[in-house]
């Protein structure tokens, strides 16, 4: 069973070359895994994630651009550099994901230039959760760090306030 | 958690989006903009709310605080910018 339902996602990525974001969040699941295939996701979900744009941040600093885009449980991370002439050239991109990332749900997601890390609100279930991961690091990594609460209900949105070191959550 | 503001006269039902400034919180909630002090909890109503036909902001997605400048983004991506400290039925600039 297992076989077949791999065999599918092969022959979805690369016969019909048509991916959707569902497959791209499947492909997430089982991101870094060393017991399953696929244990990549395909470059076209890059393209698919930025058009889907269901939460996103950037910032720029004075030499470089970080964009984050986060949907599903896929969440893609863009350094950009600018070169001589100003334009913006892609440095490093990369997808976090996988079992040990914690990404089921992306809610929503920050930048945040102070510690070099996006935050990310994410829904499992029940459960609301923020978690931080520093932007040169992709995969299927676990989170920088956690905060776990019982009290946040229905979460949307947050941001963060680095002068009281404080984050809010609505 | 440190502290939180809820209740019914926050006027908080569907909040989309939040910045903060350095002694205030911006909430973007429905079609409306409720603004906090950093220290406010529990039940605490708005100090002030942006709300009403003139200020055109209908089905927000996002707002942004920028050099004293509120923009909020309707859902037809048209932007709309007031001043930090603006209340009631204002105009956008």
């Amino acid at each position: 069973m297992k076989l077949l339902f791999i065999t599918t996602l092969l022959i979805a990525f690369n016969i019909h070359a048509q991916i959707e974001l569902e497959d791209c969040a499947i492909a997430g699941d089982h991101f870094g895994s060393q017991t399953s295939i696929p244990s990549s996701i395909p470059n076209e979900c890059h393209q698919l994630l930025k058009n889907a744009k269901t939460t996103y941040n950037f910032h720029k600093s004075p030499d470089q651009l970080v964009s984050v885009i986060g949907s599903k449980n896929l969440l893609l991370t863009t350094l950009y550099k600018e070169d001589e002439n100003k334009k913006l050239l892609i440095q490093k991109r990369h997808i976090t994901s996988g079992e040990n990332s914690k990404l089921t749900e992306i809610l929503a997601v920050k930048t945040n230039q102070f510690d070099q890390k996006t935050y990310v609100l994410n829904q499992d279930k029940n459960n609301f959760s923020l978690y931080s991961y520093f932007y040169n690091s992709g995969g299927n990594n676990v989170p920088a760090r956690k905060l776990i609460s019982t009290e946040i209900f229905n979460a949307t949105n947050f941001v963060i306030d680095n002068n009281a070191e404080e984050i809010y959550v609505i | 958690m440190k502290r939180s503001i809820k209740g019914i006269n926050t006027q908080i039902s569907n909040p989309i989006d939040i910045v903060i400034s350095n002694n205030e919180i911006f909430v973007l909630d429905n079609d409306q903009v409720l603004v906090f002090n950093k220290n406010d909890i529990d039940n605490s109503p708005p100090k002030r709310i942006i709300s009403g036909q003139n200020t055109q902001i209908k089905q927000a997605k996002y707002i942004i605080l920028k050099d004293h400048i509120i923009t909020v983004t309707n859902s037809d991506d048209i932007m709309l910018s007031f001043p930090e400290t603006a209340a009631g039925n204002v105009s956008p600039l």
